[in-house]
């Protein structure tokens, strides 16, 4: 009778210790599955704000690039040898255009450490519109990672060929690709 | 027993102060997300070109051919203000005309809501109506109005340019507008 009763109570001893078991496993899982989204959180987190970093320096480079271009004299108009601000020679711009193509390595790689991986046009838009004129491309293939940037300008144009009416209104756009 | 429920009851307070640590920890994780997902981004890019557009729009147009027999832009505003007549057509009607497409094809394509006014530096107006020969234009809801109620406010330095003429000097303004958010 005694040995009955005590085979009773260690099988029921370990039951329990099964369940308990079973309970600590089971906080276990819940507790990882907490620690893992908690961590998924955290890495899309980092990512967003690694993307916002790299968009940062991508608009800074954008904006470097403008004023770069602004002020640079080989395109810089001037008036009785005062350079004027944000404006630009129309004959100086043709110029420019000309001679800055992938075509003429030296001249291309000379404004590729300062312009990279952009495209800069020019377009009339005051007193007439005219044609955009491409003063410097070196766009990647476009694919879907590419992403690009705008900046619009405007800027005086000067034709100093003229007598009156020197100056038009054009804008320069900027689009910096990464 | 007595001993059996103190040591049960003991085993529950635990729980439920683990339960608390459990919540107050999902708490913090999810204000912490909450922070991370409101916070809004902020663009260096747009920020630049507020800040120089009005004045460079300004600076262009006020030497800018008018298209009007070599006249400049300037030469417009100024006969306006003096009542002196141009070539081809009255003045104050041709300089709002080509105002327009000025600001059209720049702050307008970049959808950079405005306000453009011209007045006599000593006679401000106190209405839109009152500017020097009605030259008041706005765009993307950038009035009076929404400048009061604080749906738009205007956050960078104005463009700015003073014409002296022999009627006074005239101040021309182009303030871009924002978004308070």
């Amino acid at each position: 009778m005694l040995d009955r009763t005590k085979t009773v109570k260690i099988r029921m001893g370990s039951r329990k210790s099964q369940i308990q078991m079973m309970e600590t496993v089971m906080i276990l899982v819940v507790f990882f599955i907490i620690v893992a989204i908690g961590f998924i959180f955290y890495s899309k987190i980092q990512e967003g704000s690694i993307r916002e970093l790299q968009r940062q320096r991508f608009e800074e480079e954008a904006v470097a690039i403008s004023q770069n271009i602004i002020y640079m004299p080989e395109l810089a108009c001037s008036e009785k040898s005062v350079i004027i601000d944000i404006c630009f020679d129309k004959y100086k711009l043709k110029a420019f255009a000309s001679i800055v193509r992938p075509q003429n390595r030296n001249e291309f790689l000379f404004y590729q450490k300062d312009f990279g991986e952009s495209r800069i046009t020019v377009r009339e838009i005051f007193p007439d519109q005219k044609d955009a004129v491409v003063i410097y491309d070196n766009a990647p293939v476009i694919s879907q990672e590419t992403s690009s940037i705008l900046t619009s300008v405007p800027v005086s144009l000067k034709d100093p060929a003229k007598r009156y009416g020197q100056y038009s209104i054009g804008i320069l756009d900027i689009e910096v690709f990464a | 027993m007595i001993k059996r429920a103190q040591s049960f009851g003991k085993r529950a307070q635990l729980e439920m102060i683990g339960i608390a640590i459990v919540v107050v920890l999902v708490i913090i994780g999810f204000l912490f997300v909450l922070k991370a997902i409101s916070k809004p981004p902020s663009s260096t890019q747009a920020g630049f070109v507020r800040a120089h557009i009005g004045q460079d729009v300004l600076n262009t147009m006020s030497i800018a051919d008018a298209g009007c027999f070599g006249i400049d832009m300037t030469e417009v505003l100024k006969a306006c203000a003096e009542g002196s007549t141009i070539d081809c057509a009255e003045p104050c009607v041709y300089f709002d005309e080509k105002v327009k497409e000025v600001l059209e094809a720049t702050l307008e394509e970049q959808k950079l809501a405005y306000r453009f006014r011209v007045y006599r530096i000593e006679d401000p107006p106190k209405t839109a109506g009152e500017a020097l020969g009605g030259i008041f234009m706005e765009y993307g809801g950038c009035n009076e109005t929404s400048l009061n109620r604080g749906t738009l406010i205007i956050k960078e330095k104005p463009g700015m340019i003073v014409v002296p003429t022999n009627a006074g000097d005239i101040k021309v303004m182009l303030e871009v507008c924002s978004n308070p958010y």
